[in-house]
């Protein structure tokens, strides 16, 4: 057990400055994954019937990248896990520091209501993206959930995608998954949710490491809170756009005005 | 840190002649507290006659000495310069440390602030750290000990230098006599979420570490001072800046970024 002390301490450090500095820099790699995630999906709204985002999807897949990707998706692993785990140790920590609560507490700050409750609720943020996280990992990259309310032949062939997960998911496969109802509200949510729980930790991770100037702190905050918005609103746009996209299979649009034949 | 009673001796009768203009009649819910180890609750009492020119504290003078009257035993708080500058006092005060006012202390929070037939619910500072001695006293040595593990410059600096035989910027002068400012008073404890010492940690840190005095000891002394911090048993900080705005002599929250940084380099650097 001693061969292993040198990991838990990399992990858990000696003291709650350094506890929080490491669930700054965790949230800030995750921050950087998450715009290179982004960016990779707006490819799903490029006019070229999908041929960019498949093109992408396999790339991904391909042999030369298999390596990077593996390697990328155990560092997100751990970056996920030391920054939940973390975040649980020292919420009870400060929890323990007040064993006895106010019978009345105010604040004393003027903040504005987008950014003033974000900080209460960082743990309840981070559990709920914690959950969304699950789903979208199940619906995507281990691709175990089936879309039962889809026809039976996008069943097939979501099946068959699971059959080989080294295939790339397709534009089609993606839009189609996004359609199910339980994906749709879990990911909505789970978006807006990630993009709440980044204005207050995007500025946050700043602080904690040590950055803090007159000059740029105030702009730090504002770039935090339009930050949390290209975030959270860009990931939650994809559910929605998925419900009014014409894909293959899809049934042909009524013609204008065939209504119309109704007296 | 001792934990005074309030002395009602030197005080007028309420409602007598020294004090002109309008009076009010108030409710408090005060935290009673026999000694540590015993329950506390709120309890209700009436104080009418308040001269809206009396600070926070004399309204308590003026309760005690109601009490005193009926044989009751007064309520224990900490006070004394009674100038805003000691940082003996401080209860939270409807929930806020030390009131409503931004930048004032207790005893500089006067009876205007107030209305006629308000409530105010008094309370001591909550924290692990801070257990509470009798009533609104709390103990706040945990204070006194972060500072002995390094909140000082403990080699031989001689005697007082000429004034331009050691350069320090006059920006780094100010932020250190800002962060000097500091008067150890708990709010920030109080106030914060997470009872966390961090603002005042950091601004004696930071009082120290802009300064040559300070350099030599400057790796040392930020982490023998938040190891200290944590053994306490104090919250970490997780920057809701709630502090800064509870602060009675306004230390930034700037000071505890520059706590992280000091710690973080020394914990890099040391050998």
């Amino acid at each position: 057990m001693n061969g292993l002390k040198w990991l838990w301490t990399l992990i858990y450090g000696d003291s709650s400055i350094g506890r929080k500095a490491r669930i700054a820099i965790t949230g800030l790699l995750m921050c950087g994954f998450l715009v290179s995630h982004l960016a990779g999906n707006l490819l799903l709204f490029k006019g070229d019937d999908g041929e960019s985002y498949n093109n992408y999807a396999k790339f991904l897949h391909s042999g030369e990248m298999e390596a990077v990707v593996a390697g990328a998706e155990v560092g997100l692993l751990v970056l996920f896990g030391v920054h939940l785990l973390l975040a649980l140790v020292t919420t009870r920590e400060n929890t323990a520091a007040r064993p006895t609560g106010y019978a009345m507490k105010q604040s004393k700050q003027g903040d504005s209501m987008l950014a003033a409750p974000a900080y209460n609720v960082m743990l309840l943020t981070g559990v709920v993206v914690f959950a969304f996280l699950v789903l979208h990992l199940v619906d995507f990259r281990f691709r175990a959930r089936g879309s039962s309310h889809e026809p039976a032949h996008v069943v097939e062939k979501v099946d068959a995608a699971h059959a080989n997960k080294h295939q790339p998911i397709t534009r089609t496969d993606a839009i189609r998954l996004l359609r199910d109802p339980l994906t749709s509200g879990v990911y909505l949510v789970g978006c807006l949710v990630l993009g709440y729980h980044l204005v207050h930790g995007f500025y946050s991770a700043f602080q904690t490491l040590g950055f803090n100037h007159p000059r740029y702190t105030p702009k730090l905050r504002l770039l935090s809170i339009v930050f949390a918005i290209v975030i959270g609103v860009g990931f939650a746009i994809f559910p929605v756009w998925a419900h009014f996209v014409t894909i293959p299979g899809d049934a042909p649009a009524a013609p204008p005005g065939a209504t119309a034949t109704t007296p | 840190m001792s934990a005074a009673t309030s002395s009602p001796t030197a005080l007028k009768t309420p409602g007598s002649d020294s004090h002109s203009g309008p009076t009010l009649s108030l409710t408090l819910k005060i935290w009673r507290q026999k000694d540590t180890n015993s329950p506390g609750e709120l309890k209700t009492y009436e104080v009418k006659g308040i001269s809206t020119h009396m600070s926070f504290l004399e309204m308590l003078d003026v309760l005690n000495e109601q009490l005193v009257q009926k044989n009751e035993e007064p309520v224990a708080f900490d006070h004394d310069c009674r100038e805003g500058i000691c940082g003996m006092c401080g209860v939270m005060i409807n929930g806020q440390a030390h009131g409503p006012d931004l930048t004032t202390t207790t005893c500089q929070l006067h009876m205007r602030k107030f209305r006629d037939h308000d409530t105010i619910v008094i309370e001591p500072w909550r924290a692990k750290a801070f257990p509470v001695i009798k009533d609104l006293v709390v103990d706040r040595s945990a204070f006194d000990r972060i500072i002995t593990t390094g909140g000082y410059v403990s080699i031989n600096v001689g005697s007082a230098p000429d004034g331009n035989a050691v350069p320090v910027p006059k920006e780094n002068a100010d932020q250190a006599f800002d962060a000097a400012t500091c008067i150890g008073c708990g709010a920030c404890v109080a106030s914060c979420k997470n009872a966390s010492a961090s603002l005042f940690v950091s601004a004696k840190v930071s009082q120290l570490a802009l300064l040559p005095q300070g350099e030599p000891e400057r790796v040392r002394r930020v982490q023998r001072m938040v190891a200290q911090m944590d053994k306490e048993g104090f919250g970490g900080c997780t920057n809701t800046n709630e502090c800064e705005a509870a602060c009675p002599v306004g230390i930034k929250v700037e000071n505890i970024a520059r706590l992280n940084r000091e710690f973080l380099r020394a914990k890099m650097i040391t050998r």
